[in-house]
């Protein structure tokens, strides 16, 4: 992170145990990711990128450690923290049986948006989406790409200064990846801070201002891509410097 | 071939591997057979049962009494008893075997009734008109076969109609209040028959003896015409006698103290609330299953994130649910006032207190959404919660007087029905159908509904919490 970049989360020494698993899943930590920054956390699969994701956004408690977002501890202040964050997960949480707008009404009124401006939110996110044509249609009528914009919706209409996205284009078309990508740029460019995981390293490549790579729960390295692959003069992508670091094939 | 027995051995293995789903499979299954066997025994004991096990205690050790007991003891459809666990009971003892259920009916005859019942033909024959007017005539002296000596028989019988006014014997039944109509009337008139022959033995032989001769008395006496006492069906309220009585011998009828003695509902107004309650506690199915779909496919992941409690989240579900239960209730009454009787049943009386009844309906709701909370939280997947959330229903129903009402079920299962919630909301409806039941009387089994609604939610939140950490 660039220290002259205010910190918007900060994370110390944080560890997190599964009762049932030998070793922690997120053994000490440490992290800060600044204000404004697009920040990647790549690893394989079981690395410990959900778990720490669901640590930021309060769904889990660690068992050690610390972490701040806007300052404050998660700990003590969850849910004023919860009102500026948004989340868009791996998984598309959205009700199949309700339409596109009314989705987003609910979980507009979640977050204690209401009214005229509700619908105002509601309408610019769909614009920016191209969903407007099918605001009205059950959301198990839409294809994967449709959906995958849909749950991003869910997480920015509240316009929350911290946007954490789980994987948001997972499975679908290059046309709707490019269209989300190209949401998350402007809204990024707009000051919005970003924590992004994904699988797809030239998304990371394209997108991240700052890159940690993390897995068994451990950070390999952290740092803005170029400065990752000038840690080796023999590293040509980010890929190779994943596969180096983690010692196998990325999409384990 | 060698395709389907891959398949085959997939299936075997994903089975097996759902330890849970195996436990559902088989230990549900056994529990369910195991408790509406249980259930259902007393009442299917009762049809197919051609005796009926009778107690009798005789407490007088006079002529009167032994003839009777002697006659009943020979009568062939009963299984006479006349100790428990050996030991000669008290009246008390008695009543409380029935009320546990070991007796279905219990004849109590009471000490002294034989000599009362001899102080009676005394005074009935000193009473007589002098008896050396029918010395010619072996059939009379006040035995009236055919109709003739009508003016010695109207003495007679005003005569008898005076003591009986005064007379006080009385021998006691007791019956339980599940003993078929049936039952009921073969019993008493088999005791009734009995005594009436005994009676009318006994004061033939009076009268043979005060005569001098012997009176053949074999030859008349139906109890159902009651010819000695001459009282006819519409003179049997006025004297405070009934068809069944004797002719100094009063036969009284007790119902068992079981339960509080409490009155027994009719048809409707037992499966009425019956499977409301039933209806009630199914939503487990669809409750759990919407919170088991919502954590399945990320949505609760979502919705732990949004500024809301997870207690919010739960209360949502607990409302509309509970919403469906009064819906559900509602529409169970409807069905009871206008539906059954037009299939001949008895229509639906609920009694008045209906802020009672409503106050029942809540806690009932309640607590079936809490099962379903509490299921949907714990359960991992939609077969899981689907299959243990009905058995255990269907369970809770037998045991708790839904298909079969409690107080026909052996004592056992009366004792283990308590831990039903059914049975708690069955018992508070059937309070106010029955007893004019308020606020208070329901109370109790209101506060279980609602402290099982509590325990319900508590588990569901604390399970979040520990999942949390």
């Amino acid at each position: 992170m660039d220290n002259s970049v205010e910190p918007i989360i900060t994370i110390h020494n944080l560890t997190k145990r599964y009762p049932l698993l030998g070793r922690p899943v997120l053994d000490s930590i440490s992290l800060t990711i600044g204000r404004g920054e697009f920040f990647g956390l790549l690893g394989p699969n079981g690395a410990g990128k959900t778990t720490l994701i669901s640590i930021l956004c309060g769904i889990l408690r660690p068992n050690q450690g610390k972490v701040n977002i806007f300052g404050v501890d998660i700990a003590h202040h969850t849910k004023s923290i919860k009102e500026r964050i948004g989340l868009v997960t791996q998984d598309i949480a959205l009700y199949e049986e309700l339409t596109a707008r009314e989705n987003f009404t609910l979980f507009g009124r979640l977050y204690g948006l209401r009214g005229k401006y509700l619908k105002e939110r509601i309408d610019a996110c769909l614009e920016i989406t191209g969903l407007r044509e099918k605001a009205d249609f059950r959301i198990l009528t839409f294809s994967g790409g449709m959906k995958r914009l849909a749950n991003l919706v869910i997480g920015m209409l509240h316009e929350p200064p911290l946007l954490i996205l789980d994987e948001p284009t997972l499975g679908i078309d290059t046309q709707a990846r490019h269209r989300i990508l190209e949401i998350l740029t402007s809204i990024n460019e707009n000051g919005v801070s970003m924590i992004y995981t994904t699988h797809y390293i030239e998304e990371a490549e394209r997108l991240c201002s700052c890159i940690a790579i993390i897995d068994k729960g451990c950070i390999l390295d952290q740092g803005p891509p170029r400065e990752l692959l000038s840690r080796d003069s023999g590293y040509n992508n980010l890929e190779q410097v994943f596969l180096q670091l983690t010692g196998r094939n990325f999409k384990d | 071939m060698l395709r389907l027995l891959a398949l085959i051995r997939k299936d075997i293995l994903v089975l097996l591997r759902d330890k849970a789903g195996l436990a559902v499979l088989f230990l549900m299954p056994t529990a369910l057979v195991l408790v509406v066997s249980l259930v259902h025994d007393t009442a299917i004991k009762a049809t197919q049962d051609p005796t009926m096990e009778l107690l009798l205690l005789n407490n007088d050790s006079g002529t009167l009494s032994k003839a009777i007991d002697h006659r009943l003891c020979n009568l062939g459809f009963f299984q006479i008893h006349t100790k428990i666990d050996s030991k000669t009971p008290t009246p008390e003892e008695a009543q409380a075997a029935l009320s546990k259920g070991r007796f279905k009916v219990c004849i109590i005859i009471p000490e002294g009734i034989s000599q009362r019942f001899d102080a009676l033909v005394k005074e009935l024959l000193l009473g007589l008109m002098p008896l050396n007017t029918y010395a010619a005539d072996p059939y009379a002296a006040g035995i009236y076969v055919q109709g003739r000596y009508a003016e010695e028989r109207k003495s007679l019988k005003a005569s008898l109609a005076e003591l009986r006014e005064k007379a006080m014997v009385d021998i006691r039944v007791i019956l339980d209040p599940t003993v078929p109509n049936a039952f009921r009337e073969t019993i008493l008139s088999a005791l009734s028959r009995s005594v009436i022959i005994t009676e009318t033995e006994i004061l033939l032989n009076c009268l043979s003896n005060t005569m001098g001769r012997s009176i053949n008395s074999n030859r008349q006496w139906t109890p159902e015409t009651n010819s000695l006492s001459g009282i006819s069906k519409d003179e049997e309220g006025q004297t405070g006698y009934s068809k069944h009585d004797g002719i100094f011998v009063k036969i009284r009828e007790d119902f068992s103290l079981n339960q509080e003695n409490r009155m027994l509902p009719t048809s409707t107004q037992q499966n009425v609330p019956a499977w409301t309650m039933f209806a009630m506690f199914f939503i487990v199915v669809p409750l759990a299953g919407q919170i088991i779909t919502e954590r399945q496919n990320g949505i609760l992941k979502r919705l732990l994130v949004t500024p809301v409690s997870y207690f919010a989240i739960l209360l949502s579900k607990v409302i509309v649910y509970l919403t469906v239960c009064l819906f559900q209730f509602f529409l169970m009454l409807l069905v009871g006032f206008k539906v059954l009787p037009l299939f001949g049943s008895p229509q639906l009386e609920i009694g008045a207190n209906y802020l009672a009844l409503l106050a029942v309906a809540l806690a009932a709701g309640l607590a079936a959404a809490g099962f379903g909370v509490v299921v949907g939280t714990v359960m991992r997947n939609h077969q899981q919660a689907s299959t243990f959330g009905a058995v255990i229903i269907i369970i809770a129903a037998a045991m708790g007087g839904v298909m079969v009402p409690v107080y026909v079920m052996p004592e056992l299962m009366q004792k283990i029905s308590v831990i039903s919630p059914l049975a708690w909301g069955l018992n508070a409806f059937l309070d106010v159908f029955l007893r004019n039941g308020n606020l208070i009387s329901v109370l109790p089994n209101f506060a279980r509904l609602m402290a099982f609604f509590g325990i319900a939610i508590s588990i569901s939140l604390f399970y979040r919490l520990w999942r949390r950490n």
